[in-house]
């Protein structure tokens, strides 16, 4: 489990900041079945913190790997559809990437 | 001693005039620079943010900075209460960044304390619902950490947010000083077949696009722009010597104008107008769309 208040505080804007969570999940991917990570309700609202846990993921990983592996807890409502918005983008990316030839 | 004499509208539909005259004064050869404000009566978030840059850019090239306040009024009482006149105050160049209001601000680093700040000065005049405080607060912050990730400025960004009653509309600019979006892109091989700044500005809004080599980036702007296109505001880019505005009013589709500024500075300002009283939240509309992932 990732509880985000404990392991980052107050630093929950930057994409260092998220760095450091992605990290994490990195660590954990291969070793557990499901990576829990808890919000703790705090009101995120930054686009680069998200993206820089969930992007790279989202770029490797389909939709249902991802929702396999990864457990979001105690989020709020903003952040959820912030979060959806983001690895949205971050697939299509992704689908846009495989189709085209390089 | 060179004198700049600004309009009577310090307003970004006078950007042109604004952006020419600093810079005269950031190259000047004369040693002292009088910004004179005697004849203005209004300023928004775009002037405030350009001209104190301009002041503490013209500090940097050894320039002293001096200031001829406002005779209206109004302005005058405005820009002495946002600490205005302390940028350059003082013949040896010491200036004052910090501030105990929040709408105008310097930052050499991300503060995500201010985001919030920023956010009560405004709702303290103005009614905004919840979905647009949370857009406006994600705004800023991503628009910062564009300024720190992508400009290479040492100097940091300018922030400035007015809340208009009358007109029911907020107002947040964001200047840096840095390298320009075009010299940004252009760095990146993907890009580097870019030549001019308005295609450059223009792609910059794009999802994806990014000059940060080998790391995610990229969705700050298009997430802006979501925003604004269902709340219907406006957001203008300068950078460079191009000039893109991009016009949601009135629900009719997206009205892009452009144009080249009549001269070129270094950076990129991103002057956002959201309307307070629009309900609509972009992440709604994707939530409406498909099933939420998490």
């Amino acid at each position: 489990m990732i509880n985000i208040i404990e392991t980052c505080g107050k630093n929950i804007v930057t994409r260092d900041d998220g760095k450091v969570v992605h990290d994490l999940i990195i660590d954990q991917w291969n070793k557990v079945d499901t990576i829990r990570i808890d919000f703790g309700n705090v009101l995120v609202a930054s686009v680069s913190f998200f993206d820089e846990i969930f992007g790279q993921l989202a770029l490797e990983y389909s939709r249902g790997e991802l929702t396999k592996k990864i457990d979001v807890d105690n989020i709020q409502e903003f952040d959820r559809a912030l979060l959806n918005d983001i690895i949205r983008s971050r697939l299509r990316q992704r689908e846009y990437k495989t189709e085209t030839p390089h | 001693m060179h004198v700049v004499k600004f309009p009577l509208l310090l307003t970004i539909r006078n950007a042109n005039c604004i952006i020419e005259r600093c810079q005269a004064a950031i190259f000047s050869p004369d040693q002292e620079i009088l910004f004179d404000l005697s004849n203005c009566a209004f300023s928004d978030p775009f002037a405030i943010t350009f001209i104190v840059g301009a002041a503490k850019a013209c500090i940097a090239r050894g320039h002293v900075v001096s200031y001829r306040p406002a005779l209206n009024k109004k302005l005058n009482e405005y820009l002495t209460s946002i600490g205005f006149y302390e940028w350059g105050k003082g013949r040896d160049g010491a200036m004052k960044y910090a501030h105990h209001q929040a709408e105008l601000r310097h930052f050499n680093g991300l503060d995500p304390t201010y985001t919030s700040t920023i956010i009560n000065v405004l709702q303290s005049v103005l009614t905004m619902s919840q979905g647009v405080k949370d857009s406006l607060h994600l705004s800023i912050n991503e628009l910062m950490t564009n300024t720190f990730d992508h400009s290479e400025t040492l100097e940091g960004c300018f922030v400035c947010a007015q809340s208009y009653t009358e007109r029911g509309n907020v107002n947040i600019c964001i200047t840096d000083f840095g390298r320009g979006i075009l010299r940004a892109l252009s760095s990146v091989p993907t890009y580097a077949h870019l030549t001019n700044s308005i295609d450059a500005i223009k792609l910059a809004i794009e999802e994806g696009v990014s000059s940060r080599v080998g790391k995610l980036a990229g969705l700050g702007l298009t997430h802006i722009h979501r925003f604004l296109k269902v709340n219907e505001g406006e957001i203008h880019i300068m950078s460079g010597d191009g000039w893109v505005h991009w016009n949601y009013k009135n629900g009719n589709g997206v009205a892009i104008w452009q144009k080249k500024l009549r001269i070129a500075f270094e950076g990129t300002i991103v002057n956002i107008i959201a309307r307070a009283d629009g309900e609509g939240l972009y992440i709604l509309e994707s939530e409406m769309r498909d099933e939420p992932i998490f």
